[in-house]
């Protein structure tokens, strides 16, 4: 009960921030009482057709982190499309972690060097007690 | 006296419309801190005349292209780095060197940049050509199709 009072807590204090391409916000912080904190973020397709979208979650020194729950890691968005993202992070008695939430393109027709867009948000989760 | 008299009503009548006064119609706006990756164009591959690099430089190859909408200059772009290839022959990834490189114009401008090293974008819109190689540090590429991903990527 006590985690999902401070996820509560943290989409609260990011929810004021407004939404615009691609991923919005680049960077917030959060604050959790929890040994959890959550993050969300708006993604937005810019292409004029239909377009999956692959999200991930590094850390600080772009490795992949494999304990960061997120609702999607695979999507499709129409033209001008927008979703919402949420990652979840466990703080693992840090008193802080940042991650990069990153949406990557999926190339629609691949050449023999194709090239995709990626776009990541810096966050971070501050711990705080009560 | 009679004209005095006479302007007297126009007077009051103007009184009775109440003073003009006018009033500020005030639009507000936020621009929130925003990139936005468009990868426009697939680069393509060229051989060079011994067999050993494949490279968007060499002939028939040719660079891709991406675009970067940035909303400030707090953002910087780089190129993941290519680990392997996405589809070839068995043998494509062996004793293979790869390396990417970008050339930047419009609101930000660079050349010849090593993909991994960050350059800081200019806010607006900046224009990414993006060149691949992939070098046999020995034998030749065999034949084949080969392809490989370049990601261009802008993070705070």
């Amino acid at each position: 009960m006590r985690a999902v009072i401070a996820i509560l807590v943290s989409l609260t204090l990011v929810a004021g921030v407004s939404r615009a391409q691609s991923i919005s916000p680049m960077e917030a912080d959060v604050v959790t009482f929890s040994d959890l904190g959550a993050v969300r973020a708006s993604l937005r397709n810019p292409y004029a057709d239909a377009r999956r979208f692959e999200i991930e979650a590094f850390d600080m020194n772009w490795n992949a982190v494999d304990d960061v729950r997120l609702t999607r890691s695979r999507l499709s968005l129409a033209p001008g499309g927008q979703t919402s993202l949420l990652a979840v992070l466990p703080l693992a008695g840090e008193d802080e972690r940042a991650i990069y939430l990153c949406a990557t393109s999926m190339p629609y027709r691949q050449s023999s060097a194709g090239v995709r867009g990626q776009v990541c948000g810096r966050f971070r989760v501050i711990h705080r007690s009560f | 006296m009679k004209k005095v008299l006479g302007s007297a009503p126009v007077l009051l009548l103007a009184m009775g419309t109440g003073f003009a006064q006018t009033d500020d119609v005030i639009f507000n706006a936020t621009v929130s801190d925003s990139c936005t990756v468009v990868a426009d164009t697939n680069g393509t591959l060229g051989l060079n005349g011994d067999g050993t690099v494949l490279a968007s430089t060499e002939g028939g190859g040719s660079a891709g292209q991406a675009t970067i909408t940035a909303t400030n200059t707090t953002f910087n772009v780089t190129i993941d780095n290519v680990t392997a290839f996405t589809t070839g022959p068995a043998d494509a990834d062996t004793n293979t060197n790869f390396a990417t490189t970008y050339d930047a114009s419009g609101a930000t401008t660079a050349s010849g940049v090593a993909g991994a090293t960050p350059t800081n974008l200019g806010s607006g819109v900046t224009t990414l050509a993006v060149n691949a190689s992939a070098t046999k540090t020995s034998g030749i590429f065999s034949a084949g199709t080969y392809s490989l991903t370049a990601t261009v990527r802008c993070a705070p």
